[in-house]
């Protein structure tokens, strides 16, 4: 140890808040939702079911819509949906 | 030290009391803690003092000295100074989370009354503490109960330092110290609050700038978080001096830094190193040893974490034949303060007549006398 | 209280998407419902799925301050923070995420001295009956009969009832909540943050990959799982119980749905004998029985 010893800053374990925290997960998708839009009663039933935050909606009053960069397609917003305004189609 | 009748800030404390005083001086806003013997008298002490309204502090009864722990990780998170206390199979208990403060970088101050293990045994040695040398601790021994007071002050100071921002336990010996009375300076809260800045976090969970703490982290981040402690442990080593100096200079005690030399280094026959009461144990035999002829000298590490090479080497230079008293033993090997020693001898070439000798264990008690014999015999 | 999906939406993305979760995750449906019903939340999470869906470091899917702790130290953690938010003159609202083999087994000891000490936390329970970031070992929480990697011929002792244990603490506030139904979880949770103490919520949370079952039906599970008495939706306020509106009728085993149709959703329960099945029925009869006593 010398006099001249750079006194480095501690480095803290910290994460931040980030979108895509594990990369783009919509590539585990096998098949993905697809929205019909005309059968959207905009109830948001699929937004509230959606585990991941990827059925995104604008602002009040509009369509949902999917963000498949990150959707794992696990089905739980066409299961919920009551209009069938949601179906999953094969990748 | 002579007790005059004029200086009316010298009384008569426990090891124990002297802890409390200093925390109350230091003014902590969260205590979180659980009793065991020898360590209950600092914990019984503060809440007194919370519940008096002496200390304005949250203090937490909590169940165990795990939650002492737990508490004390998210209180000092939350942005603000934390204590908690505790001594053998508290520490023990507590272990998990022990590391959990020291590989995150969590800047608690802890008082370990130094205890023995299993079995059940009430008395002092230093198996507890020492087998949290590695926790990312620093780790401070007292040798009486002033000290105590003093290194628990400055135990905030170094652990709160934003280039260290690290736990610092403060060890002291169990019964020895926590429940002797002796002679204590206190000091001023003025004078406290001129040495010790209020808590200012490095990091506070805080909804505006949110972060996760902890969490799960790949080998690059172990890697990254692990050297990174390592250089927290050499600014430490650089910075604990400039704190003990500036106390010294301030308060007029711990003068000598990192470790204590007793005796004239230049002109000794034999170094005796000991942390803790034996190390004060050692000093009162050199008067014994002068009698039979030898000239020894005391080398007392006040810091056993980060090791104190540095100092310990320029000492060990200037004398023929060492003594190491461990009060405490790395099964399978030696006792700790003896296998780092060597380590530190041989990392430096140095050849030096060493011995090493394991005393005081499970509160055997060593006197003067005691290590005055051991001294003669390797003579 | 009522609660429209709309009200849910007010609040910023609390979990944000592209995590460690498993498709299907009903910890994040309950972590989504829960947590964005709250004002300037404190998560505290001990080891359990939700330490490790949170991804790798530096990057995180929390977007609220979080502290990671060991296993058994969430309550003592909580504690520690909400005393010091209170010292330093701060509102928070300062939670626990953890999941049934923190609260059921491991954590007991230090959420029963925060429960005693009524520290002011939220404790959420998110419950999907084992251990599931470990790869599914038995909890206290596995039903009679399940299959796990530690009772691969079905576990033999019924399921703790962690919420009753809670009540003996005499707090304030204890809800069961589904993740079948996530507006109840978000109304639950905003009722909590209003009382001043120690509040439980335990969310059964269906896990696709621990239960062998079709990601996709992950919210019908937590329904069914209502409807067909399995697991009784109920809040004890001050010590009162009262069943809660999506689950009062199934205190009638006449209205219940046959268990099986639950049961042969996941592979789980595929071993189950009409033994077994007897007995988990006796086990879950027994839970409302003991529940009514402190209606």
């Amino acid at each position: 140890m010398t006099e001249e010893h750079e006194l480095k800053d501690p480095v803290l374990p910290l994460g931040r808040p980030t979108i895509g925290s594990a990369g783009n997960t919509g590539t585990w998708r096998t098949s993905k939702p697809v929205f019909i839009e005309e059968n959207c009663i905009k109830c948001y039933q699929c937004w509230v079911a959606c585990p991941e935050g990827t059925i995104r909606v604008d602002s009040k009053g509009e369509f949902p819509y999917v963000d498949y960069v990150y959707c794992k397609g696990c089905g739980m917003c066409v299961h919920v949906c009551p209009k069938g305004a949601l179906e999953m189609k094969p990748e | 030290m002579v007790q005059t009748l004029e200086d009316t800030n010298v009384t008569l404390l426990t090891g124990n009391e002297a802890v409390a005083n200093a925390v109350r001086l230091a003014k902590p806003q969260v205590i979180a803690a659980y009793p065991i013997t020898p360590q209950t008298k600092i914990v019984e002490t503060l809440s007194g003092m919370v519940a008096s309204g002496e200390l304005d502090c949250e203090y937490i009864n909590v169940e165990s000295e795990h939650s002492a722990m737990g508490a004390a990780i998210g209180a000092s998170l939350a942005g603000v100074r934390t204590f908690t206390a505790t001594s053998s199979h508290g520490l023990l208990y507590m272990g998990e989370l022990v590391w959990w403060a020291g590989l995150t970088r969590i800047p608690i101050v802890m008082p370990v009354v130094n205890r023995s293990l299993n079995p059940w045994n009430i008395w002092p040695d230093h198996q507890d503490s020492m087998s949290f040398r590695d926790a990312g601790w620093i780790q401070l021994y007292a040798k009486n109960n002033q000290e105590v007071l003093d290194l628990t002050l400055c135990a905030f100071k170094i652990a709160e330092h934003h280039k260290i921002w690290m736990p610092v336990m403060v060890c002291l010996d169990g019964f020895i110290l926590s429940h002797t009375s002796a002679q204590v300076n206190i000091p001023t809260q003025e004078q406290v609050d001129d040495f010790l800045p209020p808590f200012k976090p490095l990091a506070m969970l805080d909804s505006d700038n949110p972060f996760a703490h902890g969490s799960l982290t790949d080998s690059k981040g172990i890697w990254e978080q692990r050297m990174s402690l390592i250089d927290g442990f050499n600014n430490a080593r650089v910075i604990i001096p400039q704190i003990l100096r500036e106390f010294a200079n301030k308060f007029g005690r711990l003068s000598g830094d990192m470790i204590e030399v007793t005796g004239n280094l230049d002109d000794s026959d034999v170094g005796i190193i000991a942390l803790g009461t034996l190390g004060e144990e050692a000093e009162n035999s050199l008067a014994v040893l002068a009698e039979r002829g030898i000239r020894a000298i005391t080398i007392r590490p006040r810091i056993f974490r980060p090791f104190p090479k540095k100092e310990l080497i320029a000492c060990l230079k200037k004398i023929p034949k060492v003594l190491i008293i461990d009060r405490a033993v790395s099964f399978g090997n030696a006792g700790q303060i003896a296998i780092e020693v060597q380590s530190e001898l041989f990392a430096n070439k140095m050849e030096i007549d060493l011995h090493q000798k394991i005393m005081g264990l499970g509160g055997m008690d060593v006197t003067y006398v005691d290590i005055a014999d051991e001294v003669e015999k390797i003579m | 209280m009522s609660i429209k999906i709309t009200d849910m939406m007010d609040r910023p993305d609390v979990l944000l998407r592209g995590n460690f979760a498993c498709a299907g995750c009903g910890l994040s449906v309950a972590y989504r419902s829960a947590i964005s019903a709250l004002d300037k939340p404190i998560v505290v999470i001990p080891a359990c799925c939700a330490s490790v869906i949170q991804s790798l470091h530096p990057n995180v899917t929390y977007n609220v301050p979080t502290l990671n702790i060991a296993f058994a130290a969430h309550a003592s953690a909580a504690s520690g923070i909400t005393r010091a938010k209170k010292m330093r003159g701060e509102d928070y609202t300062v939670v626990i995420w953890s999941g049934d083999g923190g609260t059921y087994d491991i954590g007991l000891s230090t959420w029963s001295g925060a429960a005693e000490r009524n520290e002011n936390i939220i404790h959420f329970c998110y419950d999907n009956g084992f251990y599931s970031n470990t790869g599914a070992q038995r909890s206290g929480a596995t039903p009679r009969g399940a299959v796990t990697t530690t009772t691969p011929a079905g576990k033999s002792e019924k399921r703790k009832s962690v919420a009753r244990i809670m009540a003996a603490h005499d707090i304030p506030y204890i809800a069961t909540a589904s993740v079948g139904y996530p507006r109840d979880i978000y109304a639950k949770s905003k009722k909590a943050a209003k009382i001043e103490g120690y509040k439980f919520i335990l969310i059964d949370a269906p896990c696709p990959t621990g239960w062998n079952s079709d990601p996709a039906i992950t919210q019908e599970l937590g329904q069914l799982a209502v409807k067909t008495g399995y697991f009784p939706l109920y809040e004890i306020v001050n010590g009162k119980l009262v069943f809660s509106k999506q689950g009062s009728k199934y205190c009638d085993p006449t209205n219940r749905v046959p268990i099986e149709e639950y049961l042969d959703k996941q592979g789980r329960f595929s071993q189950m004998t009409p033994k077994n099945i007897e007995d988990l029925k006796k086990d879950l009869q027994f839970e409302w029985d003991m529940l009514a006593k402190l209606e």
